[in-house]
């Protein structure tokens, strides 16, 4: 193997970790602002089940992003290490910003954007884009559904229960796996990406043939790397999703993760990289809107959305510099 | 006046289906997850009259 795809892979890695530092905080946010684990488990927690997730979830979302983005043709080592660094420095700059901004986004737009500089627009392939653009409006929408749904049900059910304490306590324990089965969700869905970068690179490198499936260790490193990253997870985000958006009681958090780990497990098994931090958002919003809509802090989920805007044009302006430079650099 | 959730879910479920032509792959997915936010919207709805009639009863309107 090429030391350039060596360093790209690692670069790819790194780029997984942070994903893990910066979206995997969404994983815990609810069981921490609710009390039910303290923040050191609620990471220990989540980044198990992180790792876990390969032995659940098929590589169905690593092959659109290696094969259903940019044409194989224009995804050289350096495009995608110019994509890859354009979607870490938009990651790091939004995460000292406080932003729960896609890491998924970041990267679609990076890879995008450093494509088309070198190649044109006639690059990118529409279809996928399409579907992962169509996706970033639904998945909120999708989970927000869901958390009206989960919300409205659980207050049906429960709504002639005097002893709130009792409930509580029950759903504090429901929340350990629901918090479980989205941490499950994000590592199935978020790992993947990275999978299939390298699975990008292999391929651009020649080390794997165009129609190659994901290799183990790939999936192995991958699933480690975002472990990583979660157990050493930042806390400005949580504040964002967990405090700011709404407040949350146990039955909220049960209502939020199992509606986000249902529309995870959907993209995934369908193969389209969604964003984690878009589904629990709307799950949380969901969940508050079913109480009242003053509940939701409308200004903080406007700030949430502005985010989601941006995230695409912003990842893929700063690749394009980064393109730019690879290609003067030879 | 409608409860304001009624016309939250009515523009959710609007949004689906202005997405939905981009997917026509996930045709059924989207319709229903649309047909949910109209069937909120409609439940916000009635809650909100039945509300106001059974204050109306009880002398608070």
């Amino acid at each position: 193997m090429e030391i350039g795809a060596i360093i790209v892979i690692l670069f790819a890695l790194a780029f997984d970790f942070t994903n893990g530092f910066h979206d995997a905080a969404n994983s815990i946010a609810t069981v921490v602002s609710t009390r039910v684990l303290s923040p050191r488990f609620a990471v220990i927690w989540a980044a198990f089940f992180n790792f876990v997730a390969f032995l659940i979830f098929s590589t169905h979302v690593a092959d659109t992003i290696a094969k259903d983005v940019v044409a194989q043709s224009a995804l050289t080592v350096g495009v995608i290490f110019a994509g890859l660094m354009g979607a870490i420095a938009w990651n790091l700059l939004t995460f000292w910003l406080g932003l729960p901004t896609s890491s998924s986004h970041a990267l679609v737009g990076g890879m995008a954007g450093a494509a088309v500089v070198r190649d044109g627009f006639g690059v990118l392939i529409s279809e996928g884009l399409r579907t992962i653009g169509a996706f970033i409006v639904l998945s909120p929408l999708i989970g927000l559904a869901l958390g009206l749904i989960l919300t409205v049900a659980i207050q049906w059910a429960f709504h002639r229960r005097t002893d709130i304490e009792r409930l509580n306590k029950g759903f504090r324990r429901g929340q350990l796996a629901s918090a479980a089965a989205f941490s499950l969700g994000h590592g199935g869905n978020d790992a993947q990406k990275t999978m299939g970068i390298i699975l990008a690179v292999l391929i651009a490198a020649g080390n794997l043939p165009p129609d190659a499936e994901v290799p183990l260790w790939v999936v192995l490193s991958a699933h480690t790397a975002i472990g990583l990253g979660t157990l050493f997870g930042g806390w400005r985000i949580v504040k964002t999703m967990g405090f700011k958006l709404t407040r949350l009681q146990p039955a909220g958090g049960v209502a939020a993760e199992t509606a986000a780990a249902a529309t995870l497990f959907f993209a995934s098994a369908q193969g389209i990289p969604v964003s984690t931090t878009h589904t629990i958002t709307g799950a949380i919003v969901g969940v508050g809107a079913a109480r009242r809509l003053s509940a939701v802090r409308w200004r903080v989920a406007g700030r949430v959305v502005w985010a989601w805007i941006i995230t695409i044009p912003g990842a893929a302006a700063i690749a394009a510099v980064f393109s730019l430079l690879v290609g003067a650099m030879g | 006046m409608t409860d304001r959730r009624a016309y939250f879910s009515l523009g959710a479920g609007l949004a689906v289906l202005a997405v939905q032509p981009m997917v026509p792959q996930y045709r059924w997915a989207t319709l229903s997850v649309a047909f949910i936010y109209l069937a909120f919207a409609v439940l916000f709805t009635i809650a909100n009259l039945s509300a106001k009639r059974t204050a109306k009863r009880n002398g608070h309107l």
